[in-house]
């Protein structure tokens, strides 16, 4: 049972049970006012903030355990989050540990604005121009990704139509693993910067190729056409406007403020929070204008006033919240049954990346070998692919049902099998710089 | 007692060029990783020159063929900053020059993995990866080890001259250290810097490095990190004091200065009588390094205290005639420039920061300034 989210594209991610908080309020008993009436209500009324807390203090000392087995830390964020949402499955009849959905919405929200704002302001425009094979690379790894993809669910026995859209969708990398990934090895080199540039570009192709085609679906199912047409272009033209306007604002903003990292940041962060508030309000996609405004941001920044290219801390909090409540409000009824497409879309979408980046590794300036790793460290999937199918759930809910399943289901593997590849990729590369 | 040191043979006053340039990342301006895939990439056609890895991933270090004129000198500069940069352009980094990155933490660098650098590495622990400074070596030929020591000390006296003159250090860490070169200060701390010994003949010379090799001091010539070393394997003294030009065209004049200096020597300098040259040697040193050229020289035959710049415009007119000679004047000219109207580059870099205010700002921009394509 998919549940309905409020905003059309408004919410980034809400693949969430929703527990009915005020069902149980009927079940407490009504005390008359007594001597003791000054103490807690049983059974409490937690606040949804201490449960979202306390997911952060157990996501933290996971991800610390993990780290002591040279594993990622967001493999013990998600594991965290994963346990959580098990205990709140058991637990969900005495209403303790389910965090509000409005709260995990909130707060996985701004996190995920955060984190693909950093991904997008590390777009290069002009290495694109330097490097023609960069851009062929990456037209190749989504465009052959989508295809076998979608070729091995047809191969498979699903139908052309949730096919299609799973293969869109599966295009896109995860830009929170990537991001992750690098900082905590402290990557640097080749394949690390190209990977970046590759997971940004081609979550933009998935945003805008699984919205064109949920038109064509529009088209195809209701006819009506003018609508059908307006609403994708709205949504895709609409993200580009507001991104270039913001990024236009917030580097008027940075000509006062200077240079001084510190002074910047704020700026940043107030900006990134303004970009996502109005992707809501507007109702268009947050996802494409987020990744679109730092893109703009590093592009239309001739004279490089934007200096804070790591925000550090934040986004290492935007990466802990965003892992922890990626799997903490999962819904189980999704993840049993499309284990058998969802296994074959793992590895063709694999195998896909790395035969188009090794094929494009020597015209592009690299090893073949540093090519392959490179293709590999495309694997993580991620919110990306969860939103979108989302999206596609609110307008249409048993296509929704049908992609979502196994979009999940490759999720679930991809989050953590992908980072652990990632990492694996960015070792033997020797990129990752761990002391 | 020890094998012998040959020296080769090679024609007096030619001059050959090594740069270690730093690679950049174009978005943040740190130091980043890339010597590798650099050298990958340009590895695939002919190049000119000589292009290598340098002890950390985020050096690389270009060097000329044999020259005897500042003008092909110059234009084989040129030629290989354009492969490089063309390989650079496709991997997305900057390279740049200065003697020092303004603000990387040393403890970030990372070894290049090869068995010397890893030897280096182990023997001097922290010293490894804070040497990540950037130097311009020059060699210039000596007929003999016997003609290549008397030169190597005569040219003691010049090597404020070179400090001065190629300064572009003045940022190291994150701070302004107010030394116009920081970087010399970086190479004082490895236990065998400084002079070479007083011996002014290659006999005297072969037998100090048997003594060394035989006490365990040093394996190889290579140990000793001097200001001025001799090579016998190429037949040259090597001078290593200055700091990497921010463009390949300061490289090459200061290679034609020091190389008018060394004819100049050759044809007027007597044989370099007593150790006494070397007591005000690192007093000298320290004020090239702190003031550049503002500093305070102390003259030891007249006990004067003198201005370095003055004292460069003088030698500037003394070589005048080898340099016109060895077709170098345009070389003088500009280092004559130098000191009457642009001042040395750490000053460049310290106005670009006032400028700026932004340590970062003054990378890139001295990686535009390097890659020669603006004004």
């Amino acid at each position: 049972m998919p549940a309905v989210p409020r905003g059309a594209a408004g919410s980034f991610f809400a693949s969430s049970i929703r527990y009915d908080r005020t069902a149980n309020e009927g079940a407490r008993i009504d005390l008359p006012m007594t001597d003791s009436s000054f103490l807690p209500d049983w059974p409490a009324n937690w606040p949804g903030m201490l449960s979202l807390a306390l997911l952060a203090l157990a996501a933290s000392v996971a991800g610390e355990l993990c780290a002591r087995w040279r594993a990622p830390r967001l493999v013990g964020y998600t594991l965290a989050g994963f346990l959580f949402a098990l205990l709140a499955y058991g637990l969900a009849q005495v209403d303790l540990v389910a965090i509000a959905p409005a709260d995990a919405e909130l707060a996985i929200g701004i996190a995920a604005a955060l984190i693909l704002f950093d991904l997008g302001q590390r777009v290069s425009w002009g290495w694109l121009q330097r490097n023609p094979a960069l851009l062929a690379t990456s037209i190749a790894e989504s465009l052959l990704s989508f295809g076998a993809v979608f070729v091995a669910l047809r191969a498979l026995g699903t139908a052309a139509l949730p096919a299609v859209m799973t293969a869109a969708i599966a295009i896109a990398t995860s830009p929170a693993v990537v991001l992750a990934i690098t900082r905590e090895v402290r990557a640097q080199g080749q394949v690390t910067e190209r990977l970046l540039l590759l997971t940004a570009l081609n979550c933009v192709y998935a945003v805008v190729l699984s919205t064109l085609l949920l038109a064509w679906v529009h088209v195809e199912s209701r006819g009506a056409f003018d609508t059908w047409v307006l609403q994708p272009l709205y949504l895709v033209l609409g993200a580009l406007a507001l991104a270039a306007a913001a990024a236009r604002a917030m580097l008027a903003v940075l000509r006062y403020v200077g240079r001084e990292r510190a002074s910047q940041i704020t700026v940043v962060l107030a900006f990134v929070a303004v970009v996502f508030a109005l992707a809501q309000v507007l109702r268009l996609s947050p996802l494409l204008a987020l990744l679109t405004f730092g893109a703009f941001a590093r592009a239309f920044d001739r004279e490089r006033r934007l200096m804070a290219a790591d925000l550090g801390l934040p986004a290492a909090l935007a990466l802990l919240i965003f892992f922890a409540l990626s799997f903490a409000t999962v819904d189980f009824a999704l993840l049993a049954p499309a284990w058998l497409p969802a296994a074959a879309l793992v590895l063709v979408r694999v195998a896909a990346k790395i035969a188009a980046s090794v094929a494009l590794a020597h015209a592009s300036g690299l090893a073949w070998r540093k090519g392959a790793w490179l293709g590999a460290g495309l694997a993580p999937m991620s919110a990306v692919a969860l939103l979108l199918s989302r999206e596609l759930a609110v307008a249409y809910p048993q296509l929704g049902a049908q992609v979502g399943a196994v979009i999940f289901s490759s999720v679930f593997v991809l989050q953590i099998g992908g980072a652990l590849l990632l990492v694996w990729a960015l070792r033997a590369t020797g990129e990752a710089r761990e002391a | 007692m020890g094998e012998a040191l040959d020296f080769t043979k090679s024609d007096a006053l030619t001059m050959g060029v090594e740069l270690e340039l730093q690679i950049v990342d174009r978005r943040t301006g740190d130091l980043t990783r890339g010597a590798s895939d650099l050298i990958h990439l340009i590895e695939r056609k002919p190049y000119p020159g000589d292009i290598k890895p340098e002890i950390t991933e985020s050096m690389i270090e270009i060097s000329t063929k044999v020259h005897t004129r500042f003008g092909p000198l110059r234009d084989e500069l040129r030629a290989i900053r354009d492969t490089l940069l063309q390989a650079a352009d496709r991997l997305d980094l900057a390279i740049a020059g200065g003697g020092a990155h303004p603000f990387q933490r040393w403890h970030e660098r990372q070894i290049f993995d090869r068995p010397r650098f890893r030897h280096v590495a182990g023997l001097y622990g922290y010293l490894a990866k804070q040497f990540t400074v950037f130097g311009q070596h020059v060699h210039i030929g000596c007929t003999s080890g016997d003609a290549a020591m008397p030169l190597l000390h005569n040219l003691a006296r010049y090597v404020p001259h070179f400090i001065a003159l190629a300064a572009c250090s003045p940022y190291y860490q994150g701070v302004d250290t107010a030394f116009d070169c920081s970087r010399l200060n970086t190479v004082f701390a490895f236990p065998l810097s400084g002079r070479a010994p007083f011996v002014t003949d290659w006999a005297g010379f072969e037998a100090y490095f048997a003594k060394m090799k035989r006490l365990g001091v040093v394996e190889s010539m290579k140990d000793f990190y001097w200001d001025i070393r001799p090579k016998p394997e190429y037949g040259t003294i090597e001078i290593r004091v200055f700091d990497t030009p921010l463009t390949v065209d300061r490289a090459a004049e200061l290679a034609g200065y020091l190389q008018a200096v060394c004819a100049m020597l050759a044809d007027t300098g007597a044989q370099p009588q007593s150790e006494d040259i070397y007591l005000a040697y690192s007093y000298n040193r320290f004020q090239a390094c702190r003031f550049g050229l503002e500093a305070q020289l102390i003259d030891v035959a007249s006990g004067a205290a003198i201005p370095l710049h003055r004292d460069v415009l003088d030698t500037v007119e003394r070589c005048r005639p080898y340099a016109q000679r060895l077709e170098s004047t345009e070389a003088l000219d500009a280092i004559e420039a130098l000191v009457r109207v642009h001042g040395n580059q750490a000053r460049w870099q310290r106005e670009t920061y006032q400028q700026s205010r932004s340590l970062a700002e003054v990378v890139l921009r001295s990686a535009s300034l390097w890659s020669g394509r603006t004004p």
